[in-house]
């Protein structure tokens, strides 16, 4: 059973016990409140009107789990990165709460586990979220308004977007479109205007010179990213990620192993890696919010609530360019029985969040010069040869298979 | 009144009203943000014509590509911060 068939079904039960019956009541008061109401109880009643419903909730289902996982994300984060330099990290629990609330009254302690006594630290993030909630929201005096609130609404919605679009396997999908990853690519482009826009509004130099070192970096990693994706779609004859997922089970390697993009297109694989890296602004590729050398790049002027978005769309654009390199090279929600195919979606996920976060603590940053010789020379250049490999694979090879025969490994 | 017509004509009168803010703006970086708009709901204006891939690919090269150009244009020409102090 799909998301989409068990949301249909959900949609019906509510649109029958719940949602018609209240509309009908509304239709049955006096205007205004009876205006529209009958007609929209009519409306849950076709066909069309459940299936916007079920869609609905389906998309709603896709939020909270992708929600789930930029929690996780980031006490990953915080946990490895303290691992790395050996510190423990968050390991706020309800039970060092209570203790601090029995030594603050001068309490006895209750009851004591072990002395050394550590939680997993997970409501740590919590804590943080209600401490960027009560922050005071600061707009500078000769900062641009209208624009300064424009950018972090531009650059969250196009991210949070992002949840949504991929799906977690075949089965588990919150929209289809058969330009399913074009989609996520298209919302993956619109950020950069929010970054530029808010850098600039800010009216700070930091912050103006991380935008414009946005920008830099969007010319620079674009264009090599979206070609080593064709040679992925001129492999599958399709932009729908459930079909690009099938065609890497066709094929077999070594042992039976199934031929995952990641073996034709190593190539393409390493360049994506490095593009999707420098999209999602992560170490060492995150130049515009350089803090060691521009404060916090183009977040400097931004507080409270707005910064702590910020960062969180970060996350959920790092977990959508994960999800992304999953499908295109790594076999998708492919995996063997026992584990169903959304927790293989996930495991590979998560692997390609861990090695970018121990790449975060290992490598140093780039420069901006660096990262346009980088972009234009090496990666350009780079993916065209995939899209050769891939078009003497895929058109030419064809043609001469009865009189050059490779080996099994092709 | 059919209902795509309906939004058909909320969608053209968006476009046409961002269109105005581009020509009539008092900054250059408004100007641009509001072009992104028209290019935006342009897209919009695809998809309820059916054309769903051309909307994408209008969101990808327009918004994605070119209004960022034109902001990394603009942002590059001599500009002064508010205060009369120089980038």
């Amino acid at each position: 059973m799909s998301l989409f068939t068990a949301c249909r079904s959900m949609a019906e039960w509510t649109a029958e016990y719940l949602l018609i019956p209240i509309f009908n009541f509304q239709a049955g008061l006096f205007p205004p409140f009876s205006n529209p109401a009958g007609s929209v109880a009519d409306w849950l009643g076709t066909d069309g009107g459940l299936d916007t419903l079920a869609w609905t909730y389906a998309v709603n289902i896709a939020f909270m789990v992708g929600m789930t996982n930029l929690i996780l994300v980031i006490h990953l984060e915080r946990k490895i990165a303290a691992r790395i330099q050996d510190r423990r990290g968050p390991m706020l629990s309800l039970r060092s709460l209570r203790e601090l609330k029995e030594d603050l009254a001068g309490e006895a302690p209750t009851w004591k586990f072990k002395d050394n006594y550590s939680g997993i630290g997970i409501i740590q993030n919590l804590v943080d979220g209600i401490k960027a909630i009560t922050k005071e929201l600061i707009v500078p005096t000769k900062a641009d308004r209208f624009l300064f609130t424009m950018g972090p609404i531009i650059f969250i919605s196009s991210s949070v977007f992002l949840l949504v679009l991929f799906p977690l396997s075949d089965r588990f999908a919150a929209s289809s479109a058969p330009a399913g990853l074009m989609v996520i690519m298209a919302a993956f482009s619109i950020a950069p205007i929010g970054v530029l826009t808010s850098g600039w509004a800010s009216n700070n130099k930091y912050s103006m010179i991380g935008g414009m070192r946005s920008a830099a970096q969007l010319m620079a990693y674009e264009i090599p990213l979206l070609l080593s994706m064709a040679g992925v779609f001129l492999l599958a004859g399709s932009f729908d990620p459930v079909t690009i997922v099938e065609q890497q089970q066709e094929g077999t390697w070594l042992f039976g192993l199934p031929m995952w993009n990641i073996i034709p297109q190593f190539i393409g694989f390493i360049v994506f890696m490095i593009c999707i890296l420098a999209e999602v602004e992560r170490v060492p590729f995150d130049l515009p919010e350089a803090e060691a050398e521009l404060v916090e790049g183009w977040t400097t002027e931004y507080s409270g609530i707005r910064y702590m978005l910020f960062l969180a769309a970060e996350y959920i654009r790092g977990f959508a360019g994960a999800a992304v390199a999953t499908i295109l090279f790594l076999g998708g929600w492919a995996g063997p029985w026992p584990v169903p195919p959304e927790i293989w979606f996930l495991i590979k996920v998560y692997l390609i969040i861990i090695f970018w976060i121990f790449i975060r603590w290992s490598v140093p940053r780039i420069r901006t010069d660096q990262i346009l010789e980088l972009g234009w020379k090496k990666l350009l250049p780079l993916s065209l040869i995939n899209i050769l490999i891939v078009i003497l694979m895929v058109e030419i090879y064809p043609y001469f298979s009865n009189i050059i025969t490779l080996p099994e490994v092709f | 009144m059919d209902l795509v017509l309906l939004i058909f004509w909320f969608l053209a009168s968006l476009i046409l009203a961002s269109a105005w803010a581009v020509v009539n703006g008092n900054d250059i970086v408004h100007s641009v943000v509001w072009l992104a708009t028209v290019f935006l709901l342009t897209a919009c204006l695809f998809i309820i014509a059916d054309a769903e891939f051309l909307a994408v690919i209008q969101v990808l090269v327009y918004v994605g590509a070119i209004s960022v150009v034109i902001i990394f244009g603009i942002m590059l020409t001599k500009r002064t911060l508010k205060g009369g102090e120089d980038v």
